[in-house]
């Protein structure tokens, strides 16, 4: 079978793209604001997916896809990938974060307080219209909320079992590392993880492939501060704020090798708001580095390699759609590799 | 109020006051754009409590701007970092920064980064009452 190259298709192409365009051409009506108001969850999620934190080109992504958030989310990795990066910003310490919702279900009397925020948790799930409920703000207090997290005075109580720091952090953008793989390069792969593959895998420890049942320590979500240095006066400037979301669950207690016995705990943190996937993230960092969620041979949820390249959705679906492109030539070879083997057999039943 | 404080406050500024600054300013000095604004990212560590090491969270998207002010041969440089995709803004808040630093148009921006702040901790004040209309109050249920 000889290989034929062929070409062609260059203007069913360009007009499969003007007729995507003109399928979804309302969108050109709709400014990118409103998007960010209206569908600032899908917005959150794109930009925590992508893994570029930007409200505007994350609400022109969701447009410009059709409200495909993988696709949006794709097109936001790769304009990540077209910008330089002009360096590394402070650390943020969730501690710090000025707070909208803070809950925890480990406490019920927590320093801080239990803060609903803006959430629809209570709501009955039925589409209804409804009139807005107009509150009276004015009648609340207008403090700031910064508050520790709930379980700071467990791990000051040296309750909570610890793991090793690493000693330089990992970017997987630049390095993506081999096993064992380092749990800073884990956890950033996690935090720009695809909120759907990530629930589906903690849902596998609870459901029966692991035994996790974990407990919300403390869920926040809120905004940070960005912060970087001022190159010319060398003095720390605020850049800006972005919304994020943070999670500790606790878990159980483990005995540890010194004899010791401490709470596992597990830590989630992402972009915006998307508690799902901070509450997620935290299972798996819960399964992945404490045994005692694993039951037999292992489950799904605490292997490493599983979580490690198996989360991440614009790899994965780069992946799975890859395979609507042609592969004439991959496929002929298999019918031929079948046609051939047949004929194998035919002669040796004649034998 | 000092210089770094501009970079974010300035952000939140009227767009058209701050516009309205920047061309008197354009108008009495020059300006040369030494870096016209330009996407860059920032690389964000995160610090979590489990190993109390730090990871990246991902990148945030900014808009740089470098310019350079000259007044009676004087010169003095201006920088912006603004967040999102914001070109105007960025040179904007670079001009002001430049001007600042030079002892330049310094009370004319001090004026519109206070203003603006009284704006934005009214806006915060504002948010921070419905979030705490939010706080639960446990009531125990009798006999329980």
């Amino acid at each position: 079978m000889g290989y034929v190259a062929i070409k062609g298709g260059e203007e069913a192409i360009k007009n499969s793209l003007a007729f995507y365009e003109e399928a979804i051409q309302t969108h050109q009506n709709i400014e990118a604001s409103f998007v960010e108001n209206a569908l600032r969850y899908g917005v959150d999620r794109v930009m925590s997916e992508g893994s570029l934190y930007s409200k505007k080109l994350a609400s022109l992504a969701i447009l410009k896809s059709g409200g495909d958030l993988l696709n949006a989310s794709f097109f936001l990795r790769a304009h990540r990938s077209s910008c330089a990066r002009a360096g590394i910003a402070k650390t943020i310490y969730t501690d710090d974060m000025r707070v909208a919702r803070r809950i925890s279900s480990a406490f019920k009397d927590i320093k801080g307080g239990q803060i609903l925020g803006p959430s629809n948790d209570y709501e009955v799930k039925l589409i209804l219209k409804k009139t807005l409920n107009k509150t009276v703000w004015n009648e609340y207090k207008d403090e700031d909320i910064f508050v520790e997290s709930a379980l700071k005075p467990l791990r000051d109580a040296n309750m909570v079992k610890t793991l090793p720091k690493d000693k330089t952090i990992s970017d997987i953008t630049r390095v993506f590392p081999s096993a064992p793989y380092p749990r800073s390069a884990v956890m950033q792969v996690m935090a720009r993880g695809e909120s759907g593959s990530m629930l589906g895998f903690a849902y596998t420890s609870m459901r029966g492939y692991g035994d996790i049942h974990p407990t919300i320590g403390d869920l926040r979500l809120g905004s940070c501060e960005v912060k970087f240095t001022h190159p010319l006066t060398k003095n720390e400037v605020k850049i800006g704020e972005i919304d994020m979301t943070a999670c500790e669950v606790a878990a159980t207690f483990e005995k540890q090798n010194d004899g010791s016995t401490k709470l596992t705990t597990g830590f989630g943190c992402c972009f915006g708001f998307n508690e799902t996937k901070a509450i997620s993230m935290s299972i798996l960092d819960t399964t992945l580095y404490n045994k005692s969620h694993t039951i037999g041979q292992g489950g799904i949820a605490d292997n490493f390699e599983m979580i490690v390249h198996h989360i991440d959705g614009i790899e994965s679906q780069g992946f799975t759609n890859h395979y609507k492109l042609p592969h004439y030539v991959t496929f002929q070879a298999d019918l031929q590799v079948y046609e051939n083997a047949k004929n194998y057999a035919k002669d040796g039943e004649k034998k | 109020m000092v210089r770094e404080d501009l970079n974010f406050i300035l952000q939140k500024a009227d767009f058209k006051a701050l516009e309205a600054l920047y061309n008197t300013i354009k108008n009495s000095l020059e300006i040369k754009v030494l870096q016209a604004p330009v996407q860059q990212t920032l690389l964000q560590p995160i610090y979590e409590p489990i190993s109390k090491g730090e990871f990246y969270g991902g990148e945030i998207l900014v808009t740089t701007t470098i310019v350079q002010l000259t007044k009676a041969d004087r010169s003095h440089k201006g920088w912006a970092m603004v967040q999102d995709d914001n070109d105007k803004l960025s040179l904007y808040i670079a001009v002001c920064d430049g001007c600042f630093g030079g002892d330049i148009f310094k009370e004319e921006i001090e004026e519109l980064a206070t203003q603006t702040l009284r704006n934005i901790q009214k806006a915060q004040k504002e948010f921070n009452q419905k979030v705490n209309s939010t706080r639960v109050n446990f009531d125990l249920m009798a006999g329980a």
